[in-house]
């Protein structure tokens, strides 16, 4: 069990993040709690150790869907956004465009987020992405392709300075 | 051979937006300090309870075993 809550601790910022992409802050905690205890229940299926984070996305991938499939989503258009806190005008303009940011992002189907997500966000490769959202990596490809242009159309038809080069 | 992985090139625009959500790496996951502990919490008390549950189900379809036996005893008798 001690070894399981290390792995939680080690996972727990990744598994929230992604979570908090697809159901909103407000439920991200319960999803990842939901996550990890399915991952819980399944660990002695789970053969590949250099493969955890993977395994445990999709998981968590599953569960968010599944959670945001059993209600109506909700933008949030205030409320505290997660910061990286610097100076404090720093920290200030980092709310401010995390806020705007994950408002832009939830405009996007949840489908060309999630990849979006993985890649840019988390870092992920094409096949953990692939592996994660159950989809052939041709398809990763081609949906990064246009969740990032619909991205920058969104961004665009803001008044917002995103500093976009033309 | 084409590398099927490779990252194709992106456009200065696309650079941008991985850079403004690379940002986003940087913010801490909110309130998810307490839940570690949470998770091993939940999880220590639904192991429990699934261990409970089996022990009640075998100890049931043991019961259910032995009456049937003693029915059928009483049926050839």
């Amino acid at each position: 069990m001690h070894a399981f809550e290390e792995l939680v601790e080690r996972h727990r910022d990744v598994v929230v993040r992604v979570a908090a992409r697809t159901v909103g802050e407000d439920e991200a905690e319960d999803v990842a709690q939901d996550a990890f205890l399915r991952a819980f229940h399944r660990l002695d299926q789970f053969r590949d150790e250099a493969a955890f984070r993977t395994w445990l996305l999709q998981i968590t991938h599953n569960t968010a869907l599944s959670a945001a499939g059993s209600r109506v989503p909700v933008e949030p258009l205030d409320g505290e956004p997660a910061g990286a806190p610097r100076t404090p005008a720093d920290q200030l303009e980092s709310r401010e465009r995390a806020r705007r940011l994950d408002v832009k992002l939830k405009g996007l189907s949840p489908a060309h987020r999630i990849v979006l997500v993985l890649r840019d966000v988390e870092g992920l490769s094409y096949e953990e992405i692939a592996d994660v959202t159950e989809t052939p990596l041709g398809s990763v490809k081609a949906r990064l392709h246009r969740a990032r242009g619909e991205l920058i159309e969104l961004l665009r038809a803001n008044t917002y300075d995103w500093d976009l080069p033309a | 051979m084409s590398d099927e992985t490779a990252e194709p090139p992106l456009t200065p625009a696309e650079l941008r937006v991985r850079a403004l959500l690379e940002g986003m790496r940087e913010a801490p996951a909110p309130g998810a300090s307490l839940l570690p502990a949470r998770v091993a919490l939940t999880a220590r008390w639904q192991r429990s309870t699934r261990r409970v549950l089996l022990g009640l189900a075998t100890t049931v379809e043991a019961m259910a075993g032995g009456m049937a036996s003693l029915a059928g005893r009483r049926r050839r008798r």
